[in-house]
């Protein structure tokens, strides 16, 4: 393949597989054939901006460079970020009317839950969760509550450390809960519309970091977690990436801990190792209290 | 109390080599005391080519009694797909824990046509039915891209027209609707005759009839 072409040429069928097993191998995310356009389109982009000759010039920099830097630049091209405030918030619903109280049942006052935010793309969705906690869980001032959030994109992880968000971003926020907790920037009308900055409390409120879950090594830190949000994240796994992603989970939970998918996902249809309940909100899958280990 | 202030962490690169104690001799570490230990041995062991893993996965998994430890086993062999790993599983199918059962079931679905089929194939022959029925299973929802090749319609074919058990041929019926192969509709009819007073077969072989008509 060249960059020098005005449009690109797309990968040859032998380096996409190359390219999009390795990135499978990596990284856990995996593109079918159907994919193709969307990954040629920003590795020529890379490449060119590397000055790579060729695809195999352009792997061996993925493979080898110390620092780690390019993969991470191009694996911030290839994921996808759209979400927003509140978004199936019937979930969040779930975890403050009853998962909550369920995991909070024996516990001393004054105990510390953690709660993983894993894909959080650029803040919604842990900042959505602090938000209903603040404002929809009674018992939140008797606990210490941590919480997590992670992404494989460092682009993404900076936007939501500086929580910042257009009119898109809040449309599902209830207008007193945008005055309450959002800050409107001075001047950005010019720039592209109004936006908005989560207030400084809770930006620090939420630990951001950057994690790739189909590293057990990075997500080793990550334990005795109650709740893991994952939601639209694993539709970028293939089946085995999934099975991985869902033992990783499985790993980092607290006994009874569980796990929020999005919508469309299934945790049957990826491993064993959890027990679906069905809440009046939602249905979440939780580890068995006795860690389903014999 | 309420939400915890965040502390400042340094931050890793997710891009980089990975690397761990259990990554640096994982056949090792799948005998650690420490069920992580053996999690991250078994993973390593599926993201790298390790003689003799198949074999070292497979007599962990016998004896281990963590949850989280056999999956990342059974996921290892999956990962590494050699005909070894799935000659592997196929034991396991035997195993009265059905969670076990299933699993390893799984693990061989999650493999290429090519690999989990010969390591299946010959269960078709076994004595007991229901080793025969996780064959179909499995058989039926492995993806080939020359079908032709894995000739998927002739073994469903054989199990219809041969096999003794009523609930072995309905579950090659089953995998027949679900891989949509009209070329077996011959061997449906066949299945029909075999068992003309089961109702249930009747009704399966009507709906996999439909199924092949579009509806």
């Amino acid at each position: 393949m060249t960059v020098t072409d005005a449009e690109p040429q797309g990968l040859s069928p032998e380096d996409y597989a190359t390219l999009c097993g390795f990135l499978r191998d990596r990284t856990g995310l995996s593109f079918t054939e159907a994919k193709r356009y969307f990954v040629d389109r920003r590795v020529a982009t890379r490449m060119q901006a590397v000055g790579a000759a060729d695809l195999r010039a352009y792997m061996n920099l993925l493979r080898f460079q110390a620092s780690g830097e390019e993969l991470q630049r191009l694996v911030n091209l290839m994921t996808v970020n759209e979400t927003y405030f509140f978004r199936e918030k019937y979930q969040f619903d779930c975890l403050v009317n009853s998962v909550l109280d369920e995991l909070v049942r024996g516990r001393p006052k004054g105990s510390r839950l953690r709660i993983w935010s894993a894909g959080c793309a650029t803040g919604e969705e842990p900042y959505s969760v602090a938000i209903m906690l603040l404002e929809n869980w009674s018992r939140v001032d008797d606990y210490e509550i941590e919480l997590l959030a992670s992404d494989i994109d460092s682009a993404v992880l900076d936007r939501a450390r500086a929580g910042i968000y257009d009119e898109r971003a809040l449309q599902g926020l209830p207008v007193h809960l945008r005055a309450k907790y959002f800050q409107p920037l001075p001047g950005a009308a010019e720039a592209g519309g109004p936006r908005w900055q989560i207030v400084e409390d809770l930006r620090d409120s939420v630990d951001f970091s950057l994690v790739n879950i189909a590293d057990p090594r990075q997500v080793r830190t990550f334990r005795g977690i109650d709740v893991i949000f994952c939601r639209n994240l694993l539709i970028y796994f293939d089946d085995l990436g999934r099975r991985e992603a869902a033992s990783m989970f499985h790993d980092a939970l607290a006994p009874g801990g569980f796990v929020c998918l999005g919508h469309s996902e299934s945790m049957s249809r990826m491993s064993s190792l959890f027990v679906p309940r069905r809440f009046p909100d939602a249905i979440l899958y939780q580890k068995p209290v006795d860690g389903g280990g014999a | 109390m309420g939400l915890v202030k965040k502390k400042a962490a340094p931050e890793t690169s997710p891009a980089g080599p990975t690397g761990s104690e259990a990554a640096r001799d994982p056949l090792a570490a799948l005998e650690d005391a420490d069920a992580a230990v053996r999690r991250g041995a078994a993973h390593a062991l599926g993201h790298a080519v390790v003689p003799g893993a198949e074999a070292a996965l497979a007599r962990r998994l016998q004896a281990e009694g963590d949850a989280g430890v056999r999956e990342a086993i059974l996921t290892a062999l999956a990962r590494i797909a050699t005909p070894d790993a799935a000659a592997a599983l196929v034991p396991f199918l035997d195993r009265e824990d059905a969670a076990l059962r299933n699993a390893a079931l799984e693990s061989l679905q999650q493999m290429p046509a090519e690999v989990a089929a010969p390591a299946l194939l010959p269960l078709l022959d076994h004595a007991d039915a229901d080793l025969r029925i996780f064959a179909v299973q499995g058989l039926g929802s492995l993806v080939h891209p020359g079908d032709s090749t894995f000739g998927r319609a002739d073994w469903l074919a054989r199990v219809m027209e041969r096999d003794a058990d009523v609930n072995v041929c309905l579950a090659a019926v089953e995998a027949l609707a679900e891989a949509g192969s009209p070329e077996a509709l011959s061997s449906l009819e066949t299945l029909a005759r075999r068992f003309p007073g089961d109702a249930f077969v009747a009704f399966a072989v009507d709906a996999a009839r439909s199924s092949f008509r579009g509806g």
